[in-house]
């Protein structure tokens, strides 16, 4: 388990797979993600199960309750830099710091346990919300992808943020 | 089926190039701007010529100059749903270097993803130190969009990685 201040990170257990299918099924929360199909519980299973993933996945847990998930992605040891990812899935609990709180513990995860280089995520460029929690956790934007994302009838912009090691705590 | 530009052509390679290939990725010279760490045998290149074959979302090129191969050129991740295409380009024959070939290829292989296969938009990556590329790839079009700072590390240190994209109305 690693601890932030309000937030506990956690391994994923198979018990969490009803809740993580009904998140990634809510067009609320993957309106955010690369997700657009609906997902099965067997597909959700698979994905979670996955032993080839180079990374990790967390459950998010305020007071025993689990309200999303969040891990680092695609993790390059030889360049030493991964991707971040996370989803608050219980509505009640957005908008509260919890997801800030998760970034944070992730960042000390990824640069002080990990020794990563680089942590950077991809966000859309209607995701407010996301950038702003981002910007707290002190990612600078070094881009924005053009109308790389199709949503909603449209072309969106997919921004990229980042984190150095020497940026961090700094 | 091939595709012809000012002086290239492009056609699907074949098992028979992969020779070639394999002394192109073992180069110093070349694989400095392609992130390979390790050296990379024949095998290795056959199961890649293999999984790429299968791929339904990545398709390999060969770029001819009067019949000689000089190069390979790539389309990766092709993601219908957002509507763009990854782009990977090696010139791994040395004497054909600065001489727009490279600028061709990407030229001819843009007209094909937009005007044929109707992508909205083509990106690549390109590392900072690789300037004769990212000259290349601004003549072609392509605007840098984020430098994804001390991404790549090479020589003792991290460099800056170039996201590049050119959308189909900027194609000219």
């Amino acid at each position: 388990m690693i601890r932030g201040e309000k937030v506990i990170l956690r391994a994923v257990e198979r018990t969490d797979l009803e809740r993580c299918h009904r998140w990634i099924n809510d067009p609320e929360v993957s309106r955010y993600l690369q997700v657009y199909l609906p997902v099965s519980l067997h597909e959700e299973e698979k994905w979670i199960e996955n032993p080839n993933r180079e990374g990790n996945l967390f459950a998010i847990e305020v007071d025993g309750t689990h309200i999303g998930n969040c891990g680092l992605h695609n993790i390059d040891w030889k360049n030493r830099h991964a991707e971040l990812g996370i989803l608050i899935g219980e509505k009640d609990f957005q908008n509260r710091g919890y997801g800030t709180d998760a970034v944070k513990t992730l960042l000390r995860f990824g640069f002080l346990t990990l020794g990563l280089h680089r942590i950077e995520l991809r966000t859309y460029s209607y995701n407010l919300r996301a950038q702003k929690c981002y910007a707290k956790a002190r990612f600078k934007k070094e881009g924005e992808m053009r109308e790389e994302h199709f949503f909603e009838g449209k072309h969106h912009n997919t921004i990229v943020m980042s984190l150095l090691r020497d940026e961090y705590e700094g | 089926m091939s595709m012809k530009g000012e002086r290239v052509t492009l056609r699907p390679l074949e098992r028979g190039d992969l020779e070639r290939c394999v002394r192109w990725i073992n180069d110093p010279d070349v694989t400095r701007y392609l992130g390979k760490t390790f050296p990379f045998s024949f095998y290795q290149e056959e199961k890649w010529f293999e999984k790429m074959s299968e791929d339904k979302n990545t398709k390999i090129f060969a770029i001819e100059v009067d019949g000689t191969h000089i190069g390979t050129i790539g389309l990766h991740d092709m993601n219908r749903k957002d509507n763009n295409v990854d782009l990977g380009i090696l010139i791994g024959e040395k004497e054909y270097w600065g001489k727009g070939c490279g600028t061709d290829a990407i030229k001819t292989l843009l007209g094909f993803v937009f005007h044929q296969m109707n992508f909205h938009r083509a990106y690549l990556t390109v590392y900072d130190f690789n300037k004769r590329a990212i000259r290349c790839y601004e003549k072609c079009g392509f605007k840098t969009e984020v430098v994804m700072r001390q991404w790549y590390f090479a020589d003792g240190e991290y460099h800056d990685t170039h996201l590049m994209g050119i959308l189909e109305e900027e194609f000219k």
